[in-house]
């Protein structure tokens, strides 16, 4: 069984991050679709996903962060992604992501985007 | 200018030459080269506005990069009136954009002789080109072209590289969905990962499976309008296809007024063993974009692995409903079982012999022997309308009457009214019972029964002549008790046989259809003058197996014989 975990770290301006460590497959996307659901029942709606220890995303990961991504920005909100690793960046490259997310080298990038509207 | 200065200016130029091809030798990027020798020739050339235009057909030029100029024109193909080998100056017959832009010198980028694009400067009006600064220019270009040509096919070759990298992925994708999907046997699970799978690698959530067989699926999609556009679909959708391809004729326009509002994009058939046996309907792509045909070929493929676990895992949960339903069956007539009796008693005088062949279903043959107290025996055959587990209830619920009347020592008479009325009460007009029963005084050797509809048990003599036991009254449970049960009573000498069936032996079928009958049963009855119960009973059961050989049992086989010593 393939290893994933998700930590949720609260920083400034209102913003959480979601630190996904290991590889993100068909049996593993419930752990991140958990933590996403558990973001808006918090009405936590301006998220970091930091991949710097994500080793693999499959496109069911992928599609986690679609299904997600409308609801956040209802609320004024934002996912943004950082510090990926070039192989994960090249899965998400492939898909076409950058021209619907924000993907940054990292995390402090990400977090000057939101700007300071909390 | 003296000699000495001259020399040190062509030193610098061929320095700053050598410095240049080094640079744009270096680098694969075109956009890298391409702005390296913009900004050179800027530089030597004194202009402030540029462009470099690449060939894409016969006189054909796309501007792929410029300084000093509106970036609406870049990427914009631009028609020219000639191509030329040489510098060549723009006059009324070129394209506006550059004459707007004041380009007025194009300076061809020439590979093995023939023009792969221009670089085009504006020249100062006031500071025309001399020809030292042209031959410069020119050198300097044709230094750079094969690090142009080579930063182009780099360029392309990414291009393809990608594509490449796309169909692995997807290729990846359908792999390990394979896999996922063979391990998951639940359908709600299958749905969720086919559905974010869909999501991630094709950007759409929305869709509808119409199934042929099954209820249909939809997700974020309302199946209000849909459900009727099915049989059309299915005839339609033999390969993928987008929706705006469904053909405009009068048929098609509710179908197509209907992909419409539920805002389907495209259309990808379901398919096992090249039959169509649904639809996947598809939602457009949040990205925006239409799906290409390679998206849709994914997308079909896609699909269809997941349709084939969809089917595997419905079948799957038929078979489990299925065993779930043969394991009740045998626990049911296992509990059927265990009411009639386990052994038979010894009646002093008297030998007896019984046989329960059920078929696959549960049914409701009934017998039983119960001892009086007053030292009788009470012997029961009792034959329950229908099948399964209806008749097997009913059979349980005669059973347990029977049980409770005996000991109450009832006449035969009154207590057959009773459960008649009493199955009457409790059951509908078309469940009744056939039933015969009987009580044996093993002392005076009387036996008095009654005979509710069933067929007549056989009493053969000892010396060969047979009695059928029909005194009694109407089949039990069709209406209340009007007339008395009537009841006979026949003493039984030594060698009497009293012989009681039910109709699963006298109409067992054989493989024709054709029945075993009770005059072929008297026959072999007739045939067996002498023999004892159980042999008697043995002979009869075989002699039905042997009719009905090759042809499913389809109804419960049940006798009991009683032989007076």
């Amino acid at each position: 069984m393939s290893e994933f975990k998700v930590t949720i770290r609260p920083r400034d301006n209102n913003i959480h991050v979601l630190e996904l460590k290991g590889y993100l497959d068909a049996h593993t996307t419930p752990v991140l679709e958990d933590a996403f659901q558990q973001m808006l029942n918090e009405k936590k709606y301006r998220l970091i996903v930091n991949c710097r220890e994500l080793t693999y995303i499959s496109s069911a990961g992928l599609g986690v962060f679609m299904a997600f991504i409308e609801d956040v920005r209802a609320n004024t909100g934002d996912i943004k992604l950082s510090d990926m690793t070039p192989k994960v960046f090249n899965i998400f490259d492939l898909l076409g992501f950058p021209m619907l997310y924000d993907i940054v080298p990292a995390e402090e990038e990400a977090a000057h985007k939101f700007g300071n509207n909390a | 200018m003296s000699p000495a200065r001259r020399t040190s200016r062509s030193d610098a130029e061929l320095s700053a030459l050598f410095e240049f091809s080094q640079v744009v030798n270096s680098s694969l990027d075109l956009t890298v080269i391409l702005n390296t020798v913009l900004l050179t020739l800027m530089g030597k050339l004194l202009v402030t506005t540029s462009v470099v235009m690449l060939r894409t057909g016969k006189r054909t030029f796309t501007i792929v990069t410029g300084k000093g100029i509106a970036k609406g024109l870049f990427k914009q193909p631009l028609e020219l009136p000639s191509v030329r080998t040489r510098l060549t100056r723009v006059d009324g017959r070129y394209p506006a954009p550059l004459r707007d832009a004041g380009i007025n010198l194009l300076f061809p980028i020439l590979s093995q002789g023939k023009v792969i694009g221009f670089f085009g400067v504006a020249e100062h009006p006031k500071r025309p080109l001399d020809a030292g600064r042209r031959t410069f220019a020119e050198t300097l270009i044709s230094i750079a072209a094969t690090a142009i040509e080579k930063g182009y096919s780099f360029s392309e070759i990414k291009t393809v590289n990608r594509t490449l990298d796309e169909k692995v992925h997807q290729l990846k994708t359908l792999f390990e969905l394979a896999k996922d999907f063979g391990g998951i046997l639940e359908k709600d699970a299958l749905l969720k990962l086919f559905t974010l799978t869909l999501m991630g690698q094709v950007g759409t959530s929305r869709y509808a499976m119409c199934l042929k067989e099954g209820a249909s699926i939809y997700s974020r999609i309302s199946g209000e309008y849909l459900e009727s556009d099915k049989q059309m679909l299915f005839q339609l959708v033999t390969a993928p296809m987008l929706s705006s391809q469904v053909p405009v004729r009068k048929r098609y326009a509710p179908l197509r007024e209907h992909l419409t509002r539920e805002k389907i994009a495209a259309l990808i058939p379901l398919q096992m063993q090249n039959e169509v046996k649904g639809v996947l309907c598809i939602g457009e792509r949040l990205r925006g974009s239409i799906y290409s045909e390679s998206d849709l070929e994914f997308i079909y493929s896609l699909a269809n692995l997941a349709f084939v676990s969809l089917e595997n895992s419905r079948l799957f949960a038929e078979a489990v409903e299925r065993q779930k339903l043969e394991n009740e069956l045998l626990i049911a007539k296992e509990i059927q079982r265990g009411l009639l009796p386990r052994t038979l008693p010894q009646i002093p005088g008297f030998c007896l012999a019984a046989a329960n062949v059920s078929s696959k279903q549960v049914g409701g043959d009934y017998y039983d022997v119960i001892p009086t107290e007053d030292g009788n025996w009470v012997v029961v055959i009792a034959d329950v309308s229908g099948k399964g587990t209806p008749a097997s209830l009913l059979m349980a619920n005669v059973q347990a009457t029977v049980h409770a009347l005996v000991p109450f020592g009832l006449s035969l008479s009154i207590a057959t009214a009773r459960i008649n009325d009493l199955i009457h009460r409790n059951t509908g007009a078309d469940k009744f019972i056939t039933f015969f029963w009987g009580i044996l005084d093993p002392v005076t050797r009387t036996f008095r029964y009654v005979n509710a509809g069933h067929n007549p048990p056989f009493l053969m003599r000892a010396d060969g002549r047979m009695e059928r036991l029909t005194e009694g009254g109407l089949i039990l449970g069709i209406m209340k008790t009007i007339m008395p049960y009537q009841e006979g009573s026949v003493t039984l000498g030594p060698g009497d046989s009293i012989v009681m069936f039910t109709d699963g032996v006298s109409e067992a079928m054989d493989a024709q259809g054709v029945d075993y009958t009770e005059e072929r049963l008297e026959a072999h009855i007739a045939s067996r003058n002498g023999a004892d119960a159980q042999e008697l009973l043995d002979g009869i059961t075989q002699e039905v197996r042997r009719h009905s050989a090759g042809a499913p049992q389809s109804d419960d086989i049940t006798m009991v014989v009683l032989k007076a010593e």
